[in-house]
């Protein structure tokens, strides 16, 4: 492992990277990476680089670049970043940023194939009383001196050739989901053999169809709800359910939203609550097309306020979600906003009870395992129940007044058994220490 | 700040969100299974209906996923 001052000399360095004498492409190459992850570039004062087996790229090698005549290897060069010039032996949790790999390829576009950086708040410039959420998973580094384990997202990006964005949020999704909830993992041999080709050929990929992403992750038990929006919203018989409602949902219970319009994915991993009131929402755009077109970005991952979103998405008629859920877990978010939201509803039991709420009262719901509930509450009485439950938390203006829960392993249809306690106020709740 | 579920206080609209008075909060009921039974019919052809609905927009958006391209 050598140190480099800056990335271009790491580039320009033949015992790493093997176009290294063209200098256009290195200067290409350098002013897209820092680009890309401009925050975490700037924060390091040296880069570590080494030749890495990985497997995404071991794959792609395997099932294209094997057979090309590129000067390329079976291995890529992973850059680790650190922010204070030290040695190697003096790396450690305080002074490392995570790392980022790349491919042995002469095209800048597809240079990286993934980044694992430490997730820093500062990126997203959170101010100390907005409200965020942003899924990570924990990873973990080994130098010879020491193990480092660190919060990250799992970034991965298309070569455009065996993989095109499709691909990528697949993988960053198995990922995420394979650490933090021990899903399938899926490999891009396993993604690849997996997709019906539409050109008669599985590489080069001519792009996935939604209902490819759908089978993909229905095949590995991944149970993914396909959304179609109209204009960021769903409209049923009088009611809406727009785009912020269900990805907030899907974020506060620890998942992640594909989100598809204009031919491209992107993931959506978090939302930030800024404190005027309104929505940003934390993206993860693999080849950055989306962040360039739409949001003024060239990161590999930024906040975007929801009325870019809105932007961005107003000439497209088409937009869809993709959200993975867990297994055993059949009551889906539509069927709870019936529940709660059509007359006769358990909206309308708690207003018709509470008068004077009935005006403001509003909800926030969250899926999450029973015996999490369990723990939290002394009081609740969870019998004959599934693994997962909705909490519904009722608000009168901005005050919690109390709590429902249903059964989140319910039958759609069933509006009796399916709730399992209508509304608990907050001074009945008793809460564990 | 760490956004928490279980953190209850939140206030969930931010903004020139206002807290309920105590008099709105002297009156707040719990509902109790009779309760919610006894409303529930009022609904029972909305709901059954919406349920129709999204199982269509469900099977609608699965056929337009099928020529939907990403690359």
């Amino acid at each position: 492992m050598k140190r480099f001052v800056s990335i271009k000399e790491l580039l320009s360095d033949g015992d790493y990277y093997p176009y290294y004498n063209d200098t256009i492409l290195v200067d290409e190459i350098d002013k897209k990476l820092l680009s890309r992850f401009e925050y975490h570039i700037n924060k390091s004062k040296c880069f570590f680089a080494e030749i890495y087996v990985e497997r995404e790229w071991r794959d792609l090698y395997s099932l294209h670049y094997c057979k090309t005549n590129y000067d390329s290897s079976d291995k890529v060069i992973r850059i680790h970043f650190v922010s204070s010039k030290v040695l190697q032996k003096d790396i450690n949790n305080s002074n490392y940023l995570g790392y980022i790999t790349i491919r042995p390829i002469p095209v800048a576009l597809n240079i990286v194939s993934r980044a694992r950086l430490l997730y820093c708040i500062d990126m997203y410039n959170i101010k100390k009383n907005e409200l965020v959420i942003n899924q990570t998973m924990n990873t973990s580094v080994n130098f010879l001196h020491t193990r480092i384990t660190y919060k990250t997202f799992p970034y991965t990006t298309q070569d455009s050739v065996v993989t095109v964005c499709a691909h990528a949020d697949i993988l960053m999704l198995s990922k995420y989901l394979y650490k933090n909830f021990n899903f399938n993992f899926l490999s891009i041999n396993k993604l690849v053999d997996s997709i019906t080709p539409t050109n008669g050929r599985k590489t080069p990929s001519q792009g996935l169809t939604v209902q490819n992403i759908i089978e993909v992750l229905n095949e590995n038990n991944y149970n993914p709800s396909l959304i179609r929006l109209n204009n960021l919203k769903i409209d049923i018989k009088n009611m809406n359910i727009d785009f912020k409602e269900i990805v907030d949902v899907t974020l506060r219970s620890g998942l992640l939203a594909m989100f598809v319009f204009s031919n491209h994915v992107v993931i959506i991993s978090g939302f930030i609550i800024k404190e005027n009131g309104t929505k940003e929402y934390i993206i993860f755009d693999d080849s950055t097309y989306f962040m360039n077109k739409y949001f003024d970005s060239s990161s590999y991952s930024s906040n975007v306020t929801f009325s870019k979103i809105q932007k961005a998405t107003e000439q497209y008629e088409r937009q869809f979600l993709i959200i993975p859920t867990f297994d055993r877990f059949y009551f889906k978010y539509k069927d709870l906003y019936l529940l709660l939201n059509v007359k006769g509803g358990l909206k309308d039991a708690i207003c018709k009870l509470n008068k004077k709420a009935k005006i403001d009262i509003a909800y926030e719901a969250t899926l999450i395992e029973t015996i999490v509930l369990k723990q939290r509450f002394e009081n609740i009485d969870l019998k004959n129940i599934g693994h997962f439950v909705w909490m519904v938390k009722w608000y009168l203006k901005d005050t919690f007044i109390g709590m429902s829960v249903v059964d989140a392993v319910a039958h759609c249809n069933d509006r009796y058994k399916s709730i399992k306690i209508e509304f608990i106020k907050v001074d009945d709740l008793k809460r564990r220490v | 700040m760490e956004y928490d579920v279980f953190d209850f206080d939140i206030k969930i609209n931010r903004g020139d969100s206002q807290k309920a008075t105590p008099d709105d909060l002297s009156n707040i009921q719990n509902v109790t299974r009779d309760n919610y039974v006894a409303n529930i019919q009022n609904g029972m052809d909305e709901f059954e209906e919406a349920q129709v609905i999204t199982r269509e927009q469900e099977a609608e958006a699965l056929s337009e996923a099928y020529s939907y391209i990403v690359y």
